[in-house]
This record gives structure tokens, C-alpha cells and sequence, in this order.
């Protein structure tokens, strides 16, 4: 039986791994560490044999409080590893000017969390990567890329003067939308690629308005003043956040003709 | 509710909020937001962000890399281990500091390592031909001292500038102290004697394999 998750979700109800992550550690913790390694060599995470990242993470955590030298040398690379795949797909050199540096500081502050781990304010952070790790990574990668992309970004505080909008420039916020809103097909991923390089290199106020107006289906604004509306999430008029999104798509448009 | 709220962090937000929806909308927003209204600006931000990556296929964690040989670490993952085990010693001396637990005459044996900064661990770890795990695995008593060749240990008490009986005097203390006390949670005891040989340690620290063959052939 596998020691429960301690981490609490916001309704107070405890975080759980699922049942078949549960009983893939209680097998792992009855094998030696050869068969271990063999495991972990096992690329194929369709395969019978191979351990999925969740246990890996529980059995390094368990190395660790135990202070077993052989075994973090085991598994600990393999688990790096396969983060660092993960990086190099997610954070990748053409979308990011400094995505070498944002990969090593993920995976760094990663590792450093497994010595942490048990300590004040990190007692049980890990807990979210037993639970679900490609979700817990991605909220460690994506909070790293949105800091970064802020410390690259001087905000621009350009005039909120353009509100026109042009077919053109209509016709690209559509599809930003039906993008997110159908993924899965190779067109919308291919799409969605080009997407995601071109909205994250728009100032943040731009990204902010598109993201939240056609990506999340917030309304610009609205006469009842307890609705939560871009407007009110970025704290400007209806005004100035339709101006950003005039800019933002005559950019998007633009990027699109430049192919 | 009250003692989630006080406790959870921006961070614990954050993560709550990646596990919860798989692509983030709007009432979900409204609701961390609702619940945690002193980060909202960070929430907002932060799922704006998650939006824009669910644009673009994310890849799985477990594609295969093919570019390394399977033994092989990568720069990034090497120095990503070296942060781990350089926490790793800060929070054991921190825990060594505040006198949280008893110390044995052998676990106060100077630790020759402690005056290097990362300067002068890194020149170190080049002037024997290894790399900063390997030293970080020496630093923190990992090998042990019976099957570390002469030869390198006498390199290594002259590159540290101490005789070679002080140096063993190191190797030979208590293994890893630090393992006692609040910072031991497992199930079953922790065992001091799960340390390496030299041969294990060269095959295991992400050191070419000139390197390896260096250090065995010693």
C-alpha cells in the first residue's frame, strides 16, 4: 500500500494518484535495482514494462528520504532525461530567444526540488507530479516561459489609438479561436505552432487581450459591472482592449503573409 | 477552506490550476481567481499562457532522445544533477547548523570540500578529469574510500592541498549524517552503507567515456 498524497486541492480534498500509477509503484518497490535499471531503459511508454514518470518520481522521492546513493544515481538521470525531452519540444530555440537558458532553469529547479522535498514550503510540491506529472511540469514550464518572456518584453506602452478592424484582421482572430477550440487534427497542430511563436512574440497587453478574448471566450466588456470581462481583467476600458486587438491582428495578419 | 486558502502559495495556485483542466476557459479562471483574488493577476497571466501552449502540440514527457547514447547525460541534465546535490548539501548543512540533531565525533570531521566556492570546485573537478557530480559524490562521502585508487586519491589530497590521512579521514567519516532527523521519512530505514564503489561511481556520473577509461584504468 502506497503512503497517500498529502497535498490538498483548493476544496480541501486530498490530490490522488491514479490506481494504476498506485499499483505500478507496489510493484516497482518489490523489484532490485537491476531490474529497475533494465526498466528505465525501456523508451516505449507503451510498453508492459515501462515506468511511467509518476512512479518515477515517487521511487526518486523515496530514494532520496532514505538517502539511497545507488538508487538516485539510477533513476535520477533517466527522470531528467525525460524532462529534458519535454523541454527540448516545448521550449524550443526558434520560439524563444533564450530557451537554452529557460530549459536549464526548469530542469534545474526541478532537481532541486527532490532536495527539498520533505522541507518547509516544498513539503510536498511533488506531490502534484505523482498525481499528474505531464500537467505539474507544464504549470513548472509555463510559469518559467511566461517570466522570461515578461523580463524579455520591455512593455511597450504604444498609443491605444487604432480600433478600425479589417476583414483581414477579423479573419485571423477567428481562426486564432477554432484553433483552440478543435485541436487534435494535424492542420489545427500545424496551425496552432505557427500560432503559439506568433502570439507569444506580441507585446504582453496584445497577447493579454487576444488570449483572454478568443482564446479563453471572455467579453470585451459588459453593462453588468459583476461580470468578469477583459476589460475588467486588465483593468482599461472596452475602448483600449478592442484598440489591442486591432493591433494584435493587423501583427498576426502580417505574420501570415510573411509566411 | 480557511487553512487550504492561508496556506497555498502563488506556486500551489499555479499547479493547482495546470492539474485541474487539461485546456483552461473562462469559469475556470473565475473561480481560481474567486478563490485566490491576490494572485489573480499572475492566474490571469499564467492561464493566458497555458492557453497559448495548448495552441501548439505539446509532446509527450517520454519521447525518446536519439541523439545521446543511453548511458550518456546531456550538459543540461548534468548540471541539472549538480544543482540537486548542491541543495541537497545546503539543506543537510543548514539542518547540521541548527543543531537539530546529534553530531558524532566522526561527523565532524572537516569536510575539505567546504572551503571550495563554485570556482574552485569546478578548476577541481577539471584537474582530476571528472566532472562536478563526481566531485560532489567524493564531497558527500558517496564512494567508498577502500576501492578508491591510491593514485587518484593522492591526486585528489594534493589538488585539495591536504595530506592523504586527512583526506581518508574525510572519506571515512559517517556517510551522510544528515539523513537522521526530521528530514527521515521513509518506510524503512535509511541505509548508510548505500554508497558506491569508484568503478560505480565513474559508470554512473554522466562522465565521457574518455574520462572513464581514464579514472578505471587507475
Amino acid at each position: 500500500m502506497v503512503k497517500p498524497l498529502t497535498k490538498r486541492q483548493k476544496d480541501g480534498l486530498l490530490y490522488a494518484r491514479r490506481a494504476s500509477v498506485e499499483a505500478a509503484i507496489d510493484l516497482a518497490q518489490t523489484q532490485d535495482l537491476e531490474t529497475l535499471r533494465s526498466r528505465l531503459r525501456i523508451t516505449d511508454c507503451g510498453a508492459d514494462e515501462y515506468l511511467q514518470t509518476e512512479v518515477l518520481v515517487h521511487l526518486m522521492r523515496d530514494a532520496r528520504r532514505g538517502m539511497n546513493a545507488q538508487l538516485m544515481d539510477a533513476l535520477f538521470p533517466a527522470l531528467l532525461k525525460r524532462c529534458e525531452s519535454n523541454l527540448l519540444a516545448s521550449v524550443s530555440d526558434d520560439g524563444l530567444a533564450t530557451a537554452g537558458d529557460v530549459r536549464e532553469e526548469i530542469l534545474g529547479q526541478f532537481g532541486e526540488m527532490f532536495a527539498e522535498d520533505g522541507l518547509g514550503d516544498n513539503s510536498d510540491k511533488l506531490d502534484y507530479f505523482e498525481c499528474s506529472f505531464n500537467s505539474a511540469f507544464r504549470a513548472l514550464r509555463v510559469d518559467a516561459v511566461r517570466k522570461e518572456i515578461a523580463r524579455l518584453q520591455h512593455l511597450q506602452q504604444l498609443p491605444d489609438e487604432r480600433e478600425e478592424r479589417s476583414e483581414t484582421d477579423d479573419e485571423v482572430l477567428s481562426r486564432i479561436s477554432k484553433s483552440y477550440r478543435t485541436p487534435g487534427t494535424q492542420e489545427v497542430n500545424q496551425l496552432g505552432r505557427r500560432l503559439w511563436q506568433r502570439i507569444c512574440a506580441l507585446p504582453r497587453e496584445e497577447r493579454r487581450a487576444v488570449v483572454l478574448c478568443h482564446l479563453l471566450g471572455y467579453e470585451v466588456e459588459s453593462e453588468d459591472p459583476s461580470r468578469v470581462t477583459a476589460e475588467t481583467l486588465c483593468g482599461v476600458t472596452g475602448r483600449t482592449i478592442r484598440a489591442r486587438l486591432s493591433r494584435a491582428a493587423a501583427k498576426l495578419a502580417k505574420f501570415e503573409q510573411e509566411g | 477552506m480557511s487553512q487550504n486558502r492561508s496556506a497555498a502559495t502563488l506556486s500551489d495556485a499555479l499547479y493547482e490550476l495546470s492539474l485541474a483542466q487539461r485546456v483552461p476557459d473562462a469559469p475556470l479562471l473565475d473561480e481560481f481567481v474567486r478563490q485566490y483574488p491576490e494572485y489573480a493577476d499572475d492566474l490571469t497571466d499564467f492561464a493566458i499562457m497555458l492557453a497559448v501552449d495548448s495552441l501548439r502540440e505539446v509532446s509527450q514527457s517520454n519521447v525518446p532522445r536519439t541523439d545521446l547514447a543511453e548511458d550518456e547525460l546531456s550538459p543540461t541534465v548534468s548540471r541539472a544533477m549538480s544543482r540537486f546535490y548542491n541543495r541537497l548539501h545546503a539543506v543537510q548543512s543548514s539542518e547540521d547548523i541548527s543543531g537539530q540533531k546529534s553530531a558524532s565525533a566522526n561527523e565532524i570531521s572537516p569536510n575539505p570540500f567546504a572551503t571550495l566556492d563554485r570556482a574552485a570546485f569546478r578548476v577541481l573537478a577539471e584537474k582530476l578529469n571528472v566532472n562536478n557530480v563526481f566531485v560532489i559524490k567524493l564531497r558527500d562521502r558517496q564512494i567508498v574510500p577502500e576501492t578508491i585508487p591510491k593514485r587518484f586519491a593522492n591526486h585528489l589530497a594534493q589538488e585539495l592541498r591536504i595530506p592523504p590521512d586527512i583526506l581518508m579521514g574525510h572519506l571515512h567519516a559517517l556517510g551522510q549524517p544528515q539523513i537522521q532527523g526530521q528530514y527521515y521519512k521513509a518506510a524503512t530505514k535509511p541505509q548508510l552503507d548505500a554508497k558506491q564503489t569508484f568503478s560505480e561511481a565513474v559508470k554512473t556520473s554522466g562522465l565521457t567515456d574518455e574520462q572513464q577509461r581514464f579514472l578505471l584504468a587507475m
